[in-house]
């Protein structure tokens, strides 16, 4: 069925990027194969090369860096949903990685493999655009830093080079005070509607506010307008409910398809907008 | 399904602008992807090759394409169908094109397209598909009102 | 860097407590391998997309989707499948609850929940029904309903509570 095929097993960034740029479009980037095998299967993909990345440990790292995170880009979902360093303000980010497609995908599916290959219809890129996570490539001159706003540029588009790899995911500590709740939905194998909230408070009231959608267009968004407009509300304003429907859903870039109307897609994105703010208001609430 | 309807106002006379739409190799040009165009009847028949990627994806549709005219009407219908290399998707896209006097030496050409993939390719991305085609179709119709000297 | 494995790798592993090694294509899936190759037809295929379950072994106790894993990924490690789990002619503590309750009807999806089972019971002993029906989303029933395999569930969560009984 697949096949013939060679594997690779680098033991650096810096080697997997290279037979990246040697292999080239005959190769494909191999940690969990959860999507890989899964586009190999419908014949979407010819790769003859894999280059696996698990045996590199510059990739496997899970550990604090300051008061922020760094999550190796073949940690699993299931490393990450049982990580006691995803509590407090990263809460939302366990919160994300426990309702990652099913118990099997989370054993074997990495965190990288998941953002680089960037399916509209996924969690984890919605909950750390939340956090203004940046990705570390490993390339032909070294490692380079980007946002991940700037690296999700569509569905199934990365600003990952053709001789790239990534390393690591690096989610920066929110500020103190700060709280969030990740909420989706979806009757299909993949999530509908993701929404992220982080919640600043300061006094009892809305200091800073973070909200990202996802899977409703071509990639997660911030609600800036959304943002702007919890400025300053009592926390339990928020808690209570606030209606988002005209936090910028109406501006977004959604089609109509299986997973629903562009129109019902947009109104549930409001609802669980509300609920996420929500709940983070009264976690928030809970942590001052 | 896509649609797309479209009216560019162009500043050439309606026969000028007539004439140089069966440029076919300049039309096809306009369509992004579009490669190969071959001639198998002409102003009937032709063979053309779309190539395009979504992401790490690339896609090649060999399409057919048959063309009825009307010269008295300066209309033509444009029906073109293939499928999908790899997957085997079938694709159909239906255009009518119409040139009707405009102001003075000018004409207006009025677009009106639908394009349909279907099978393992639409049901895997059925957003990525629609939102591709849209843009394709969309990208179409802008090169075709520059081709023709349009402004914007 | 290691010598690159392929396109055919000699495969050494453990499959329901005995030592296997077979050559395979690197491009083999570990379920191709388990049924054709070994004969152990118990995990089924079904979606083919990782998505229902009826394909789930347990790699190291950890449950997989056999369609959609490497064969070459079991290497050095511990595979069980559904036919590991009886001991010397006794069905496992899962195994009995699941027959007690009716747990299954045609019985496709029957080997995946029961290993899937296994494992939340081994992670999670005094798993909560909801964290029990999370566990198990993954595995899809088209006949039960599946009130009555999270009885099973919770009838072998009993039981596997209960100290050995006397020889």
């Amino acid at each position: 069925m697949l096949g013939p095929l060679t594997i690779h097993q680098p033991e650096t960034a810096a080697e997997a990027a290279a037979l990246r740029a040697s292999l080239g479009e005959d190769a494909a980037v191999y940690a969990g194969g959860s999507e890989l095998l899964l586009v190999m299967k419908e014949g979407l993909g010819r790769f003859t090369q894999l280059i696996d990345v698990k045996g590199i440990a510059a990739l496997r790292e899970l550990g604090a860096r300051g008061d922020g995170l760094v999550i190796g880009a073949a940690v699993t979902h299931r490393e990450l949903e049982r990580s006691a360093l995803l509590s407090g303000p990263f809460a939302p980010l366990r919160e994300m990685e426990r309702d990652v497609a099913n118990v099997r995908v989370r054993a074997v599916g990495t965190l990288g493999g998941n953002l680089c290959f960037a399916e509209p219809h996924s969690d984890p890129a919605t909950a750390l655009l939340a956090y203004d996570a940046r990705v570390v490539l490993a390339g032909p001159d070294g490692e380079r830093a980007l946002p991940l706003a700037a690296f999700v540029t569509g569905s199934y588009e990365t600003a990952l080079g053709a001789d790239e790899v990534l390393v690591r995911v690096e989610v920066p500590a929110p500020p103190p005070g700060t709280a969030g709740a990740y909420r989706r939905f979806g009757l299909h194998e993949r999530p509908t509607v993701g929404v992220a909230a982080l919640l600043t408070a300061t006094d009892g009231a809305v200091s800073a506010a973070r909200v990202a959608v996802g899977c409703i267009g071509p990639a997660p968004v911030r609600l800036p307008a959304l943002e702007a407009r919890l400025a300053g509300l009592p926390l339990a304003t928020v808690a209570a409910g606030v209606d988002a429907r005209d936090g910028g859903f109406a501006a977004l870039d959604v089609v109509s398809d299986l997973h629903g109307a562009a129109d019902y897609k947009r109104e549930v994105a409001a609802v669980l907008a509300s609920r996420a703010l929500a709940a983070a208001a009264a976690r928030a609430g809970t942590a001052a | 399904m896509i649609t797309l309807a479209r009216t560019i106002d162009l500043p050439r006379s309606p026969d000028d602008a007539w004439a140089a739409l069966w440029d076919v190799p300049a039309v096809a040009r306009c369509l992004p992807g579009c490669q190969a165009v071959e001639e198998v009847e002409p102003r009937r028949r032709y063979r053309a090759t779309v190539k395009d990627r979504v992401g790490p994806f690339a896609v090649t549709i060999p399409l057919d394409v048959g063309v009825d005219a009307s010269d008295a009407e300066r209309a033509l219908h444009v029906q073109a169908t293939g499928r999908d290399s790899v997957l085997g998707s079938p694709v159909r896209m239906t255009l009518t094109a119409r040139l009707t006097p405009g102001d003075g030496a000018s004409s207006r050409l009025t677009l009106d397209g639908r394009a349909e993939v279907g099978g393992k390719l639409a049901a895997l991305g059925q957003a990525v598909i629609h939102r591709k085609t849209r843009d394709i179709l969309e990208a179409f119709a802008r090169n075709l009102g520059r081709m023709f000297g349009a402004a914007g | 860097m290691r010598p690159p494995v392929g396109p055919t790798v000699r495969l050494a592993l453990t499959v329901n407590g005995a030592p296997v090694e077979i050559d395979v294509e690197t491009a083999a899936l570990l379920l191709d391998v388990l049924r054709e190759r070994l004969g152990l037809t118990g995990t089924k295929r079904s979606c083919d997309a990782q998505v229902c379950g009826a394909c789930t072994v347990l790699l190291d106790g950890l449950p997989v989707s056999s369609c959609t894993v490497l064969a070459w990924e079991a290497r050095g490690r511990e595979l069980q499948t559904i036919e590991g789990l009886a001991r010397e002619g006794r069905l496992h503590p899962v195994q009995e609850a699941f027959l007690e309750a009716s747990a299954f009807q045609c019985g496709f999806c029957t080997p995946g929940m029961i290993l899937s089972t296994v494992a939340l019971l081994a992670e999670h002993p005094d798993a909560s029904p909801e964290t029990a029906r999370a566990w198990l989303r993954g595995n899809i029933c088209r006949c039960t309903g599946y009130a009555s395999i999270l009885d099973a569930l919770r009838l072998a969560q009993r039981r596997l509570r209960e100290p050995a009984p006397w020889p």
